[in-house]
């Protein structure tokens, strides 16, 4: 049993472990407060915006999304999260959800009660340290998010996302050479984007005639790295990918 | 709902959708391309690219409706921001 919860937490310690070492003994107490597992079909919601929320949410297996929706129907999605990312480490100390959280594939998923997270913050400097570190990586990124949908073109902007999960699921061991799963539609891929579904078609069109991705359902061939980053100004700084104490 | 299909054409050529996006009626549609044409042609100025982008929607019972933008057509109104246009088109 135990070993089950070591797989299930490996993407949380290879996200953790790329920007500091975790110890053993952090280790163990990630493992020992894991709650229990729920799975959710996708299209579903995990969290709902404006709800209470007495834990936290650790992605163990598929896709996820951060979104908020619009008075009209319109949706932004704000973040994708995959195995090993926390959806919503934040509500243990912001409590009441900002956003929601659905299941953009079937996902499984571990909890953390918020009691037991604030148990660690007394028990634990370097591990807070290292829970406070994963929700600076997501502000990172949606940093990185806003400076896209503000000033690169479309085009960029789907180069650059590619190159982020390219770059995300590989730290976590998701990838095999160029190869990623993405079970994203194009509705959805355009409310990630901020553009409209029809105009996901023609970057996409864009992106096969350049011959930098091959795209076939949901799985992603990466066909040549360079010119992606280059379209896509795509630089890995923010996503802090050097070991180092913290 | 109904499914409908989204054909786009620009200068140089034009790719034919069949996957299609499912919609409440035409008038969504109708909004959808013009959205789509708009962020197209805001991309091509930006690049300050000569293009033309058409949209056909199909829904396999009507139409099909063709709605089309150009950014070939920015006219500048002075000499000097007409020679500004060019240099910047050159880049």
């Amino acid at each position: 049993m135990i070993d089950a919860i070591d797989d299930l937490l490996d993407p949380l310690y290879a996200r953790l472990g790329a920007r500091d070492q975790l110890r053993a003994d952090e280790r163990r107490e990630l493992r020992a407060i894991a709650g229990p597992i729920r799975t959710f079909m996708a299209g579903t919601d995990m969290v709902t915006e404006g709800a209470r929320v007495t834990r936290s949410t650790l992605m163990v297996s598929g896709y996820s999304i951060r979104y908020r929706m619009l008075a009209g129907g319109e949706r932004q999605i704000t973040a994708i999260h995959i195995p090993g990312d926390f959806v919503d480490l934040h509500s243990f100390l912001l409590k009441t959800m900002d956003h929601s959280v659905g299941a953009l594939s079937a996902c499984s998923v571990v909890f953390y009660d918020h009691k037991d997270l604030e148990a660690v913050t007394r028990r634990h400097p370097h591990l807070t340290r290292m829970l406070w570190l994963s929700t600076l990586l997501d502000g990172a990124v949606h940093r990185e998010w806003i400076v896209g949908m503000g000033r690169l073109s479309a085009f960029a902007r789907l180069a650059h996302l590619i190159c982020e999960l390219y770059v995300r699921l590989n730290v976590t061991g998701q990838t095999s050479s160029a190869h990623f799963d993405l079970p994203i539609t194009q509705m959805e891929l355009a409310d990630t984007l901020g553009i409209s579904a029809v105009h996901v078609n023609r970057v996409l069109q864009e992106m096969r005639d350049k011959a930098l991705v091959s795209w076939k359902g949901s799985h992603i061939e990466i066909l040549d790295w360079q010119k992606l980053v280059d379209a896509a100004e795509f630089d890995p700084t923010y996503l802090h990918l050097n070991q180092e104490p913290r | 709902m109904t499914r409908y299909f989204f054909d786009i054409s620009d200068r140089d050529s034009t790719v034919r959708d069949d996957i299609g996006i499912e919609l409440n009626n035409i008038g969504e549609a109708v909004a959808e391309a013009r959205r789509a044409l708009g962020e197209m042609l805001m991309d091509a100025l930006h690049a300050t690219e000569r293009n033309h982008f058409e949209i056909r929607i199909r829904d396999g019972v009507e139409g099909p409706y063709l709605l089309w933008v150009s950014s070939d057509g920015i006219s500048s109104a002075d000499a000097a921001a007409a020679e500004a246009e060019k240099s910047a088109a050159k880049q």
